[in-house]
């Protein structure tokens, strides 16, 4: 075996180089998919914060909220619009994402206590 | 960045799912994977239709197949008329469309989706090596249907953490694909090390 690879080594360094770098690559992606799975699947790390990119269906969707309910928070109703950007909106209304955050969290925080 | 990709998709839809898809096939790195969770998000929170998102990103996908498997195809018959010029590599070449043709529907299945990084380069190889084209057209498409599908579903499921899921499987994709060439190339340094034992006479 090892005189195998002495020998590969001799007569094609390519192949012998391209083999590690692959096995390397992919003990590092093998790693970096368990340790994110691993964060992934903590309950403590499942709750997305709200990012200017979101709408305000995908919002009112993935904190499980009503349109009325989102209403409240927002003052829009997210099925009134489609496609508009988070960080629009709050322009417009003078807030910001973490004055939001805040209000979205006690909204959630009031349905748990109900 | 990921802010920006994710705007992207609320801005443009559809239409930006296809080009993704579709430059994706040849080559160009694309976010392709996160844009298509983000597309089967906002499929769930009901900003995008389910049709033209998942329609868009397959037919980006397959046109992208076609014309990397086109580009093979010109690069192959150039090399085409260089080889068979002489009877050795003649004999190497028509090896090399056999083998292409008995393996390569399945691997072009599989790399449309379980080891998608490999994907363009089995377009271009695909159409170099003279694989059937009705073959190529049949297994790809199946297997890019797939891709959309599991990917697309993937972030109408799990619509509210699509980032973080992207992050996993791009890695998932990338252990895949990397295992694969790891694979191939140990089968292929064993059978160097056995050609070199026998030339040496130890067998």
């Amino acid at each position: 075996m090892l005189s195998g690879i002495k020998h590969l080594w001799q007569r094609n360094k390519f192949l012998l180089l391209a083999f590690v770098f692959a096995a390397i690559a992919t003990v590092f992606f093998a790693t970096r998919m368990i340790v994110l799975g691993i964060y992934w699947a903590d309950p403590d790390h499942q709750n997305q914060p709200l990012e200017g990119w979101m709408t305000p269906r995908y919002v009112a969707y993935s904190y499980g909220l009503e349109p009325d309910e989102f209403e409240l928070v927002l003052g829009i109703d997210p099925t009134a619009v489609s496609r508009v950007h988070l960080r629009d909106l709050l322009k417009e209304q003078g807030l910001t994402l973490s004055e939001l955050q805040t209000r979205l969290d006690a909204l959630v925080a009031a349905r748990v206590g109900e | 960045m990921t802010d920006l990709l994710l705007s992207l998709v609320v801005d443009y839809g559809a239409a930006l799912l296809f080009a993704v898809t579709f430059l994706s096939c040849l080559a160009i790195p694309m976010p392709s994977s996160l844009m298509m969770l983000a597309g089967g998000g906002f499929v769930a929170s009901g900003d995008l239709a389910l049709a033209t998102a998942a329609g868009a990103a397959f037919l980006g996908a397959v046109t992208g197949d076609q014309t990397g498997f086109l580009i093979g195809r010109r690069a192959g018959l150039w090399l085409e008329r260089k080889m068979t010029a002489q009877p050795k590599r003649a004999a190497l070449h028509g090896k090399a469309i056999e083998l292409t043709n008995r393996y390569g529907g399945p691997g072009v299945f599989l790399s449309r989706w379980l080891i998608s990084p490999l994907g363009p380069y089995v377009n271009f190889a695909g159409g170099a090596t003279g694989l059937n084209w009705a073959r190529f057209t049949v297994w790809g498409a199946m297997g890019e249907a797939v891709w959309v599908i599991v990917y697309v579903g993937l972030g109408y499921t799990f619509a509210d953490r699509i980032v973080e899921l992207a992050d996993i499987l791009g890695n998932a994709s990338g252990f895949l694909a990397a295992g694969a060439v790891t694979i191939g190339l140990g089968l292929w340094m064993r059978n160097a090390m056995r050609q070199a034992k026998e030339d040496r006479g130890e067998v």
